[in-house]
């Protein structure tokens, strides 16, 4: 991490000045932070998918290529940091910006607790060897509560008031960092599978797992519907379209590159992992699976299980801190767009940092984190709660996509999603997305899967939406604002300015006359 | 600014998948893990287990 005393809150703003990256560091960098998902997505689905755990895998993961589509289009196509919310907002208006912006926040405030309670299951990887006992014995009953593990809690509190005081202070991330250790993951995570399927392998115990324990409709509708979390990260494209000079010519094809590697590594470590070790073996080790299947290959195991649990720990810290920035810079955005309301951008007077926003977001993970560690499994349930926020999210911006299509079809599009039809729509050319209606009934059927299946992210879920909503109504009530109805927002001009920033001037250029087309059409039809 | 030759990246992430492809392929060869006794391979692989 670089010293670097510098605002987020201006991070997030337009005047930012972005940075020449190759496609390789950022595809590293991206991989950085989803690649680290996996970490913590192994244990959880296979807990509930069983012996289908690969086909589980498989499904969410096509669902999730076509989400990475969708906004491999709008990321180029808007290079702004908004993301999901940014989306929604500019093809639905304000009202489902904000529920857009609402699923996020509740993903980012997740992404702190996860992703910090993981980091400190993997550390407890060394705990039977440093204190002679495994981190499970410390569970405990209290009264109506079961399998309440106060040692895990006060680690993940811990790493989050580490987090806190991190932000606070300015000290950024270093994206050359976050690369290096991308890359270390990256070959890492590659050598576990290449040795494990090398070495330690068992078909036969795939295929009986298949055979014998497959699991039944609910548990296969919660396992894909958990299965999202290995997918986390996509918002990042958003946010390397953001820093990123000429993000056109480089978004794309990473993009289109990490969402291939990421689905290709979730597959194989769950193919690899039924065919070493029965799937009770990785519920039993929900905390740090990868160690644990890391550490039962031969000849690399010994070194490989304590440099997996390590990895593991830092590679989920820098996530979990992914999402306090992420907070923070969507915080930002929904405040520019009078969303929300200023109060949350004041900086400190010291550190020029956020500090309310950083504060008020890590203190909501920090309730979350002490209200899940109070149900059997916490991974579970925050990993569900993660699960209703990604897939709302997700399911905006596949309507959002179709809908810019029509509304905005000026903008040119660096990338489009594949397999369009050519429509006539109000005297123009249309690419109508057939792979967008249908990958948006996909993560609407993991939505309803959702909704279906997890009993505390079907209530908690749509109470935090509703609770920012109410924040919504009181914030633009008070300012005077219109609740459902949008303000008037010069979206040609913004995206003029966008693609100024970004210095993509061919497509500004395109942009342009594609705007002075429409206009001669316009005075010809008048 | 930099950007290497076309079809770099796309040949790293498809020479990682075609690693763990052959991987699969060559643990049928070594005698670890799968390989030990094909006698317990089971009745739902019984080309594996006739080999």
């Amino acid at each position: 991490m670089d010293q670097n005393i510098q605002s987020t809150a201006k991070e997030a703003g337009k005047s930012e000045l972005r940075r020449d990256v190759t496609i390789w560091g950022s595809y590293m960098w991206g991989y950085a932070d989803v690649g680290a998902d996996i970490y913590v997505a192994l244990g959880l689905v296979m807990a509930y998918a069983q012996g289908a755990s690969s086909l589980v895998f498989a499904l969410a993961g096509s669902v999730y290529i076509m989400i990475g589509f969708a906004y491999t289009e709008l990321s180029s196509a808007y290079p702004v940091a908004g993301g999901g919310h940014y989306f929604a907002l500019r093809g639905l208006g304000d009202f489902w910006g904000v529920i857009g912006g609402s699923a996020l926040l509740l993903d980012y405030t997740i992404d702190i607790a996860l992703f910090a309670t993981a980091s400190a299951g993997y550390l407890n990887f060394f705990m039977p060897y440093i204190l002679g006992h495994s981190v499970e014995s410390f569970a405990t009953n209290l009264g109506p509560l079961h399998n309440v593990n106060p040692v895990w809690c006060f680690e993940t509190l811990f790493l989050i008031a580490i987090l806190i005081l991190v932000n606070i202070r300015g000290i950024k991330e270093s994206s050359f960092m976050n690369s290096v250790i991308g890359a270390v993951d990256l070959l890492a995570e590659g050598s576990i599978i290449i040795f494990g399927f090398l070495f330690a392998w068992k078909p036969e115990l795939l295929a009986h797992q298949w055979n014998t324990q497959f699991p039944s409709l609910h548990n296969f509708m919660y396992g894909s519907s958990v299965a999202i979390i290995s997918f986390v990260g996509l918002e990042s494209i958003s946010q390397a379209a953001q820093e990123t000079r000429r993000p056109a010519s480089v978004i794309p094809r990473t993009s289109l590159a990490l969402i291939f590697t990421v689905f290709i590594f979730a597959v194989s470590f769950s193919t690899l992992g039924l065919g070493v070790l029965p799937w009770q073996t990785f519920a039993k080790h929900m905390g740090d699976p990868v160690a644990t299947l890391a550490h039962v290959i031969p000849f690399i195991g010994l070194i490989a299980g304590p440099f997996a649990a390590i990895l593991g720990a830092t590679i989920l810290f820098i996530s979990s801190n992914t999402g306090v920035m992420g907070a923070s810079r969507l915080t930002y955005s929904l405040s520019q767009f009078k969303l929300i309301s200023p109060w949350f951008d004041s900086i400190h007077p010291k550190f020029h940092t956020p500090v309310r926003t950083i504060v008020i977001f890590s203190m909501i993970a920090v309730i979350q984190t002490v209200l899940s560690f109070l149900t059997p499994s916490a991974m579970d349930t925050l990993g569900n709660m993660y699960a209703f926020g990604a897939t709302l999210g997700y399911t905006l911006v596949f309507i959002s996509l179709i809908r810019l299509r029509f509304s905005d079809p000026y903008t040119p599009r660096p990338y489009k999603m594949p397999l369009n039809l050519r429509l006539k729509y109000k005297g123009r050319k249309v690419d109508f997305p057939v792979l967008g209606v249908i990958g948006m009934l996909g993560v609407s059927t993991i939505l309803f899967e959702v909704v279906l299946t997890h009993a505390i992210g079907r209530i908690a879920g749509p109470a935090w939406v509703l609770a920012c909503f109410i924040y919504y109504v009181w914030y633009r009530k008070k300012a005077g604002m219109p609740v459902f109805k949008s303000l008037n927002r010069n979206w040609e001009k913004e995206q003029m300015e966008i693609l100024t920033s970004a210095e993509e001037y061919d497509l500004l250029e395109q942009y342009k006359n594609a705007l002075t087309e429409r206009d001669k059409k316009k005075v010809k039809i008048k | 600014m930099r950007n290497p030759s076309k079809g770099r990246l796309e040949f790293f992430v498809l020479t990682i998948f075609s690693c763990f492809v052959y991987s699969i392929l060559i643990n049928r060869l070594i005698p670890y893990g799968g390989t030990e006794d094909p006698s317990n391979w089971g009745e739902f692989l019984p080309h594996f287990a006739g080999e």
